[in-house]
């Protein structure tokens, strides 16, 4: 049996990706069962080869024999052995990983380059390669933990557990491998292991940020990590020393020198690595200590990156055979590489996020807490997952926001710096026949708003995603808010207030609950809709349709906050000890006098929170304004390239006839407004009135792009007047202020941008239907800069 | 029980023939071109004596060196194409009781549910 094949003929190479730069042959030039003994069968089994051959050749062409409980959904996940694509066997079988010895003397230079690839390694698993296609590809790392039987003497680069290699004193090069190296593997192995652990929360998700399988290999779980840093110190110390005894000897010339340039860069890396684990280990310790920690990886990190010119390579250190020796079920997968430089921007960004995250604690209120996340989740790049879940766990310790709040003081914080609601309405005791509706109203307001914050530390993707199965927990809290406060007991919390349009028994209510909950529903909302711009979930057709409602919740949003606005208005000018508010006449006569009593003691909120609120609310309104402005100017834009030919219009039927069925634009619109469909209120628009709104038969391209450039501009202005708000009139803006200010920066980037493609647009000279079939127009949409909501376009012909 | 049609061999106490319907299930060994061997019951078959193995462990063969410590792998649901099967073992235990069962479990009529 000298060939591959059983029945002779040879099989068809095939090319195989999955080896990288791995020394992997061509299965071809494989020599067959002749080098290897076939291991022993044991006795109970019988050879029944050729029996079972004559028993197949009974089943039909095509036909397939199987067991009664085979699905074809099982058939999916099967790997096919001796397929160089599928069988990370085989890719052992034919590695040549086997030949590189990990006991082997290796000089600084080289031992340099495994240290800086290891970490590249570590950071690529940090951004979402599994740990078999990157940290596990080291073959030291593989040799160590192969020999690792629980005492951390035991994680060498020897043969056996028990052979431990002792490295003289004399062969410094042998000190580099099992001294040096040594200590590095076990730090990275202990990071990945203390990473891994806090990383496995709900909030990050596996597969889609980070692989956390460690396919049943041992990450030195149980092994101390004091007995790691003592190590890494020991490490640290006998390097200095030699350090010491080079610079005495004061040998001249460039390998001397390059010679004392490799210690020094040992010793950072081996000191950086001491501090990234320190820093993990305390992951949960006091702010304070936390950021005296970091602060100290700036100058580790210049010394590393300006002593890796000196690595040399030595790739056969690396091996991806090594996932035809795990207990993997995944067919071969490609080393994922990164550059030593995208490496430390990963690692400088780590530190960063957590560090930043630690300023959850530095809040002035609840509230300032709230817009920190909701910052955060805007942020781009989307912060990495341990970043992520180091915000959450810093957020709620020990069931409790930072440690000290309940969620309850937050839900209440926020309606407070919302709607300023009479202080009574929380210290209703159980006398009030709504304390126990009140009290089940907030518990599930908590619930919803804590999940705010959980869905919040997603990636951005997810995020979007799980924000359309949140609106509809909080359309029902909003069902139940309105009930509780059109109870007649709890009316007495919204008085009718008159307002100069309102005469007689009409008037207006606080409502804060049920406003609070629209509000937040509403912004939620918001976020969906304009994502879908951030992440390119629209083609360039849809644009028309997301911006006509994005522009209409907008709206929506605008009332409401006007109306919430009015009723603090209202509350704000009345006299400071008036308990006269305009009730309407009870009908249930039992509860006449008490209510009297009730209206009359009915405390009102300080002019101070009235104050906060008011200022709070006037910055959502320029928010909302411009990005209402902003939309209106994209829409008019839209139009004007609809009307032109250069994008489909939405409203019209597909021209592929056999399409027509199921890409109907009635069908279309209800899928893309499908999120909302289901929400009470605002109610989605039915097909027919957006078509009747979209109407483009009585425009003009030339003033479409007039309107599209004034609206523009009014945003423009209004994002400047929004950006010369006072800090003190910044409610809840303390973390943010910073990031903030950039966002507007990037809002105004994005009206300026826009206005510059109208430009180019409008030198094309468009007519109707400027662009059929022939003359093409490329369209491109720009992200970078720009406010993440509103990306801008660019314009190429194509000939 | 299989989705084939079956041949219907009389019964034979020796393992010699039969409907193919009896190596289901039953635990294999696989032997391939390259000295590995897995081992699994058997899933699945077709005419070209490609196996499924489910719950597979792959076995080195001996005297190949490799990194790995462990002689045994769990490789999951695996295909052997036959092309590359060099001999095909079966637990001789679990074939002939199926062989004796081979009719299948009986229709269990409802007096003798109750």
């Amino acid at each position: 049996m000298g060939t591959l094949e059983a029945s002779g003929t040879s099989p068809t190479p095939s090319t195989n990706d999955a080896n990288g730069g791995d020394p992997t042959n061509d299965h071809r030039a494989f020599h067959g069962t002749s080098d290897f003994n076939i291991p022993p069968i044991a006795p109970n089994y019988v050879d029944i080869t050729d029996v079972f051959s004559k028993e197949t050749q009974k089943i039909k062409p095509g036909e397939l024999a199987m067991s009664e409980t085979f699905e074809l959904v099982n058939a999916i996940n099967a790997l096919e052995i001796m397929d160089l694509k599928m069988d990370t066997g085989l890719l052992d079988m034919l590695s040549h990983d086997k030949d590189f010895n990990t006991k082997a003397s290796r000089s600084a230079r080289k031992v340099l380059w495994v240290m800086d690839e290891l970490f590249a390694m570590e950071m690529s698993w940090h951004t979402g390669g599994a740990l078999s296609q990157t940290v596990f590809t080291c073959l030291y790392v593989e040799q160590a933990l192969n020999n690792f039987n629980g005492s951390v003497s035991s994680a060498h680069f020897g043969d056996e557990s028990n052979d431990l290699p002792l490295p003289s004193e004399e062969d410094l090069e042998s000190v580099f491998v099992h001294v040096v190296l040594r200590q590095f593997v076990l730090g990275i192995v202990k990071t990945c292991d203390l990473s891994r652990r806090r990383l496995q929360c709900n909030e990050i998700l596996e597969d889609e940020d980070i692989v956390t399988q460690t396919y049943s290999l041992d990450l030195l779980q149980f092994v101390p990590v004091a007995d790691i840093c003592t190590g890494l110190i020991d490490a640290i110390s006998k390097l200095k020393q030699l350090q010491t005894e080079t610079e005495m000897h004061n040998n001249p010339g460039q390998e001397a020198g390059d010679f004392l340039c490799c210690i020094v860069g040992f010793i950072s890396r081996l000191e950086l690595r001491l501090l990234v684990i320190k820093a993990l280990d305390s992951a949960d310790d006091a702010p304070e200590k936390q950021i005296e920690l970091l602060g100290g990886a700036g100058d580790l990190i210049r010394t590393v990156i300006n002593t890796h010119s000196l690595a040399e390579p030595l790739p056969a250190a690396f091996s991806i055979a090594i996932q035809g020796r795990l207990e993997c079920g995944m067919p071969p997968r490609p080393k994922v590489g990164m550059s030593f430089g995208d490496a430390i921007r990963i690692l400088e960004r780590l530190l960063s996020g957590t560090t930043d995250v630690l300023r959850v604690h530095d809040y002035g209120s609840l509230g300032d807490i709230t817009a920190y996340f909701e910052e955060f989740a805007m942020r781009r790049p989307t912060e990495l997952p341990y970043v992520r879940c180091q915000l959450f766990k810093r957020f709620l310790v020990n069931r409790k926001i930072v440690g000290k709040f309940s969620m309850r003081d937050a839900v209440i914080a926020d309606i407070t710096d919302l709607c300023c609601p009479s202080p009574a309405l929380f210290a209703i005791d159980d006398s009030h026949s709504c304390r126990q509706a009140l009290e089940m109203f907030l518990t599930r307001a908590e619930v919803c708003f804590e999940n705010l914050f959980s869905v919040m530390c997603h990636n951005r993707s997810r995020l979007r995603q799980r924000l359309c199965s949140v609106i509809l927990d909080w359309d029902s809290l909003q069902v139940d808010s309105e009930h509780l406060e059109s109870n007649h007991d709890m009316l007495e919390f919204s008085p009718l207030l008159s307002t100069d349009q309102t005469s007689g028994e009409e008037g207006l209510r606080a409502l804060p609950l049920s406003s609070w909950v629209y509000f937040r529903k509403l912004q939620i909302m918001i976020w969906i809709v304009f994502m879908g711009f951030e992440l390119d979930i629209y083609r360039l057709d849809e644009w028309p349709l997301m911006l006509w409602y994005g522009d209409y919740v907008l709206g929506v949003m605008d009332s409401h906050i006007a109306r919430i606005e009015m009723v603090l208005e209202i509350t704000a000018a009345m006299p400071p000890d008036s308990t006269t508010h305009s009730t309407k006449p009870r009908k249930s006569k039992k509860n006449k006098g008490s209510n009297a009593k009730l209206a009359s003691v009915l405390p009102t909120p300080s002019p101070q929170s009235i104050m906060r609120s008011r200022s709070w609310l006037a910055g959502l309104r320029s928010q909302m304004a411009a990005y209402k402005e902003l939309c209106q100017g994209y829409m008019c834009f839209m139009a004007a390239l609809v009307l032109a030919g250069c994008v489909r219009s939405f409203a019209v039927s597909h021209l592929d006839q056999s399409k027509k069925e199921f890409m109907s634009p009635e069908l279309l619109y209800k899928l893309r407004l499908k999120p909302f469909s289901t929400i009470g209120v605002p109610e989605v628009p039915s097909f027919e009135t957006y078509k009747r709104l979209s109407d483009l038969r009585d425009w003009q391209i030339d003033s479409l792009l007039d309107n599209a450039q004034i609206a523009l501009k009014n945003a423009r202005n209004m994002t400047e007047a929004w950006s010369k708000f006072k800090p003190e009139q910044q409610v809840n803006s303390k973390l943010v202020q910073e990031n903030s200010a950039k966002m507007r920066q990037n809002l105004k980037r994005s009206c300026i941008g826009t206005n510059v493609a109208i430009s180019v647009v409008r030198q094309m000279k468009l007519q109707p239907g400027s662009f059929g079939k022939e003359n093409k127009l490329k369209i491109s949409v720009q992200h970078d800069k720009f406010h993440p909501f509103f990306p801008v376009l660019s314009f190429s012909s194509i000939n | 029980m299989t989705t084939t049609t079956s041949t219907h061999s009389p019964p034979h106490p020796e393992i010699k023939g039969g409907d193919i319907s009896r190596y289901i299930s039953v635990p294999f060994i696989v032997t391939t071109t390259d000295g590995r061997q897995f081992h699994g019951p058997l899933i699945g078959t077709d005419r070209e004596r490609n196996i499924i193995l489910g719950d597979a462990t792959e076995k080195l063969p001996i005297g190949f060196q490799s990194r790995r410590n462990a002689r045994f792998r769990y490789v999951g649901m695996i295909v052997v194409p036959g092309k590359y099967i060099l001999r095909i073992d079966a637990d001789s235990r679990a074939l002939t009781s199926k062989f004796l069962t081979r009719r299948g479990p009986r229709q269990l009529s409802m007096p003798e549910v109750i």
